[in-house]
């Protein structure tokens, strides 16, 4: 195939009608057939992996959450309710929705916007470079300057003290009082994840045909409006991408949690993630700790299905 | 779009297949670690989660090397939660390992009682009747009447306090009764000195341990035994005290870090430390000498009373899996030998629970001084002395307590959490 | 006019602040980095004292014997996070491009790789590493991290192919081109882009990884460069915080420098106003 073909066919702007039609108008049967099967190595291979790897682990996990600990047998769903009773456990489920809700708004938001707006900057990779640099540091160093920044006696309570913004005698315990030391770990962890988002949208808007957008800035539209009725819309595929990254991470958000505030105090500001490793590996009780990992899961997954279904949904 | 000419994607396949082959090469040389020392030299693996001592295990095993055969080789893991899910899940596999480092009381019982571990009665006795074992130590290394392990060192707890700090506010002496510990604490919290508290990690039973030992060391044995309760109001008068010194901002705030403490307190930050004799270096490595702190003993409530000093052993355990059990055991006679412990000692800064060992720093030489003259009472230290699930959940208490000093709430949840946990126990001790 | 220019000036003033914003904490760790132990007092400072960072880099990195754990992580960034792309795009490919049943399926079998929390999965690994005889061994860590960077690669590359005109594959399919040659030659310099940020952020988390890294090795011979960082945090207070950050900090180069020198295959010369 020609050179000049292809760059032909990915700069013409495709209709949905030429979407759907795809390849299965007019092929004969056994080639479908065929077909079918050659696709069996491409997928298998990375089916292979995910599935033996990170998937029977889980089924197994679903099977412990029915055993008891030391032993003991079957206990059904137990284990469940112990968990769903355990006050300290329902707040955990409060938070892991606090996270799933704040963490779509900031990382997100924030990814579109700075994407968009650097993409045709001078210096725009400058400032792109500041933004992703935080999600490259070593686990330890965000800890650290989470610490240094956040804590009482941190940096942030230093500069609003000499802003005069606060009382020096009375700083903000940022990380000690619920609801606000998961909000302030939300938001910090914002600064971390918010440069993938930045750099999937700039990936995103290369998909975007120069023509369209140099269309509607003929016809008179301002930034704003190009950018509403012209570019967000072919971005819906990249937004689907980012959405659906930002929510899983977010609600398996642990590192960044455990070294801000060990989820307390008292485990005030724990998400399932962090509860479920807390029973498994300081309780030293797998029985709910695999419970939690399932409803955990299962929040996921629902999460991820009330964004996703109709945009998988529509490409098939 | 910008261009891409169709050979690029040739090419960077036939790229990724070379460094996939060089790669999949190097892996293929350098398989697994394990432990298989160089030319035929063989070592006993032991596991610990304590990599800053790896030096120290192997030094010590060179001199075992030659009264058994076989030296250490030390794999450690950094983090303590990592460590001890990985020995529970190795013990019943052939990847046991040859010695396990873990804690003593009610952590080890609880790997006792999952039947994995060699019983080392017989050795314990051969290390007490070389005089190279203080048999005291017994009871914190039984389940049972059997003994499961032997002690890696001995520490004590002190306060460790900021010598100019005390100058300053025109204290002397270092407080030989409880009126004179507070009177210490406020004058020291007034001119900014604070002692060290946070509720981050697990030091969060501290000021806890401290004062309930300081009250009556029989309130607090009986607590560790079920036969005190949290509500017992000995126990909320205990708590009082700590709330007056949480409110009057006599300790530091709540998200402080232990770790940071003796860089706080070589800056001239804080006051006093409650902790363990095992952290005497790193006031050292903070920059101060014997002339800039020091330590002193924990003085009771009670007049009349012996000082208290809080126990803190960590042990050797053997698996009964392990591949080379016979060496293993004899190797841990040998390890209580003065020719290891004393420079053991001397590496890691601290007691050793051999009597022979002499002490050379300073300030640990004090403290000796002041266990000989004051003979103290002694008590375990909290975390080996309750059942570890309450343990674990206590220190949660105790973190929240720490930020929002409400003694209601707290004695009540730890109380439900007590009964809990003992029920558990006494079902079910193991861990495993 | 006027309004273009206010447009472009308030434009340019949002990314200054957001990228000052963001610029800040990672000041704080340099200059929190560069602070002679001497000088430290427990708490953080805003302005250098002094520039101290190679001796405490010196500190920290013998305190963690770093240099196996360095290059472990090399070569489990690379192959992990490489294997892992190209994996992802074949089954990205075969399921957007190939006529396969079930796609959706496929998809949501693949994602769910990211869904589950990753400390589930500890202990089963842990004791299919014992009974395969893996455990504490580079290969065990290539899978695993390969296996856990399929999802990410998979979503990116599969979601990039699908804004790509069916076209294409009809115009390749009525030349004779077979599947393979097709992926090759045609959607491979295609999906680069896709391709290429897969990568990088697999390769920088591989990079960042602890858990799994002292999960399923031991020894310091197979352990990745994380480890290293969280042996030298234990010698607790002995080794203080100005070098346990510069330490961190120098380690964590590598990640920083793959997405500066990769970033261009993603980032190619955008021209458009959007």
């Amino acid at each position: 195939m020609k050179v000049s073909e292809i760059e032909r066919l990915t700069t013409e702007r495709p209709t949905t009608a030429n979407r759907r039609s795809g390849l299965r108008s007019g092929t004969p049967v056994g080639h479908e057939k065929r077909a079918r099967r050659a696709a069996i190595p491409f997928v298998g291979a990375a089916l292979a992996v995910v599935g033996i790897v990170l998937l029977a682990p889980f089924v197994y996990t679903i099977y412990r959450s029915a055993l008891g600990n030391g032993g003991s047998g079957f206990v059904g769903l137990d284990n469940y309710v112990t968990m769903f009773r355990d006050p300290a456990l329902q707040r955990s489920m409060i938070n892991t929705l606090m996270w799933a809700v704040g963490s779509l708004i900031l990382p997100v938001g924030f990814g579109l916007t700075i994407a968009v707006m650097t993409s045709a900057m001078k210096l725009g990779a400058a400032a792109r470079a500041l933004v992703v640099l935080p999600y490259a540091l070593a686990g330890t160093v965000v800890a650290i300057v989470g610490n240094v920044l956040l804590s009482t006696a941190g940096s942030l309570n230093q500069a609003l003290a000499f802003l005069g913004l606060t009382d020096p005698e009375s700083p903000i315990q940022w990380l000690l009082q619920w609801p606000m030391n998961v909000v302030s770990v939300i938001v910090f962890a914002a600064w971390q994840t918010t440069g993938v988002n930045v750099v999937l949208y700039m990936v995103g808007l290369q998909t975007i045909p120069r023509e369209t957008v140099e269309a509607a800035a003929l016809d008179g539209a301002d930034g704003w409006r190009r950018f509403r009725f012209v570019t967000f819309p072919q971005l819906k595929a990249t937004t689907a991408v980012v959405i659906g990254l930002t929510i899983t991470n977010a609600l398996r958000a642990f590192d960044m949690i455990w070294v801000l505030t060990s989820g307390g105090p008292n485990r005030g500001s724990e998400t399932l993630a962090l509860s479920m490793y807390r029973q498994s590996f300081l309780m030293l009780d797998p029985a709910v700790g695999s419970a939690i990992a399932v409803v955990l899961t299962i929040i996921v997954v629902a999460c991820s299905w009330l964004y996703l279904r109709r945009q998988i949904g529509q490409e098939s | 779009m910008a261009r891409h000419s169709v050979i690029s994607g040739r090419k960077l396949l036939a790229g990724a297949a070379a460094v996939l082959v060089v790669a999949g090469a190097l892996t293929g040389c350098s398989g697994g670690g394990g432990g298989e020392g160089g030319s035929g030299a063989k070592n006993l693996v032991m596991y610990n989660d304590n990599p800053q001592w790896t030096k120290g295990f192997e030094a010590a095993g060179e001199t075992i090397r030659k009264e058994v055969g076989y030296g250490i080789k030390a794999q450690s893991l950094p983090t303590t939660e990592n460590y001890t899910q990985t020995v529970l899940a190795a013990l019943p596999t052939k990847k046991s390992g040859d010695l396990i480092k873990w804690w003593s009381g009610k952590m080890l019982e609880g790997l006792a009682a999952t039947g994995q571990l060699a019983d080392l009665t017989a050795e314990w006795e051969q290390a007490v009747k070389a005089g190279n074992l203080n048999d005291a130590l017994r009871p914190y290394f039984s389940l049972d009447g059997k003994v499961y392990a032997l002690p890696l060192s001995q520490s004590s707890w002190v306060t460790y306090y900021n010598k100019s700090a005390l100058k300053k506010v025109g204290i002397t002496e270092t407080p030989k009764t409880w009126a004179e510990y507070e009177t210490v604490i406020e004058k020291l919290g007034k001119a900014g000195y604070p002692m060290c508290t946070g509720q981050t990690g697990w030091e969060t039973f501290v000021p806890f341990q401290q004062i309930i030992s300081a009250k009556s060391t029989t309130l607090y044995t009986d607590l560790t035994e079920n036969k005190a309760s949290f509500t017992d109001p000995k126990i909320r008068e205990g708590m009082e005290t700590w709330k007056r010194w949480i409110d009057n901002g006599w300790v530091t705030p709540p998200d402080t870090k232990s770790a940071d403490c003796p860089a706080m307190m070589a800056a001239g930050k804080l006051g006093l430390m409650n902790t363990a004799t095992w952290a005497n270096g790193f006031f050292k490595t903070a920059g101060m000498t014997d002339a800039d702190y020091g330590a002193f003993l924990t003085p009771p409530m009670a007049d009349g009373d012996p000082a208290i000093v809080v126990a803190d052993t960590a042990g050797i355990a053997v698996p009964k899996n392990a591949p080379n059990l016979d060496a293993a055991k004899k190797a841990l006679v040998t390890w209580m030998t003065t020719g290891v412990q004393q420079p053991w000692s001397e590496f890691v800064g601290d007691f050793s629970a051999n009597p022979k060992v002499t002490v050379k720093d300073p300030v640990l030489d004090s403290i000796l001084s002041q266990v000989k003259k004051q003979q103290p009472a002694y008590v375990n230290r909290y975390y080996e002395s309750f059942p570890p699930k309450f343990v674990q959940s206590s220190i949660a208490t105790f973190g929240g307590f720490i930020v929002k000093p409400d003694i209601d709430a707290t004695l009540t949840e730890l109380d439900r959490q007590a009964k809990q946990e003992w029920a558990a126990w006494e079902k079910n001790p193991s861990i495993g | 006019m006027n309004q273009l220019r206010l447009g472009i000036l308030a434009r340019n003033t949002i990314v200054i602040v957001l990228a000052l914003l963001w610029a800040v904490p990672t000041y704080l760790v340099v200059v929190n980095a560069m602070t002679p132990v001497a000088s430290y007092t427990g708490s953080p400072v805003w302005w250098p004292s002094g520039f101290a960072l190679f001796d405490n880099l010196a500190v920290g990195w013998e305190a963690g014997s770093f240099t196996a754990p360095f290059l472990n992580s090399l070569l489990y960034a690379t192959l992990g996070a490489g294997i892992a792309v190209v994996l992802a795009s074949l089954a990205a490919f075969g399921l957007v491009i190939m006529p396969t049943k079930h796609k959706r399926l496929w998809f949501w079998l693949i994602y769910a790789g990211t869904l589950l929390p990753l400390q589930v999965f500890a202990l089963p690994l842990y004791q299919a590493g014992v009974a395969t005889e893996l455990y504490d061994t580079k290969m065990i860590l290539i899978i695993v991290y390969v296996a856990l960077c399929i999802p990410f690669g998979f979503f990116v590359t599969r979601n990039f192919m699908v804004t790509l005109p069916p076209e294409i594959s009809q115009a390749a399919k009525i030349d004779g081109a077979g599947w393979w040659q097709m992926f090759v030659s045609i959607y491979l310099p295609l999906i680069r882009p896709a391709m290429v940020a897969a990568f990088v952020f697999q390769f920088i988390f591989i990079w960042n990884e602890l858990f799994f890294g002292i999960s399923l090795t031991i020894s310091v011979e197979n352990q990745p460069v994380m480890a290293a960082v969280a042996t030298m945090q234990t010698q607790g207070s002995a080794l203080s915080q100005p070098a346990i950050l510069a330490t961190a900090l120098v380690v964590s180069l590598p990640a920083v420098l793959v997405f500066l020198f990769f970033q261009r295959f993603f980032v190619a010369g955008l021209t458009t106003k959007i």
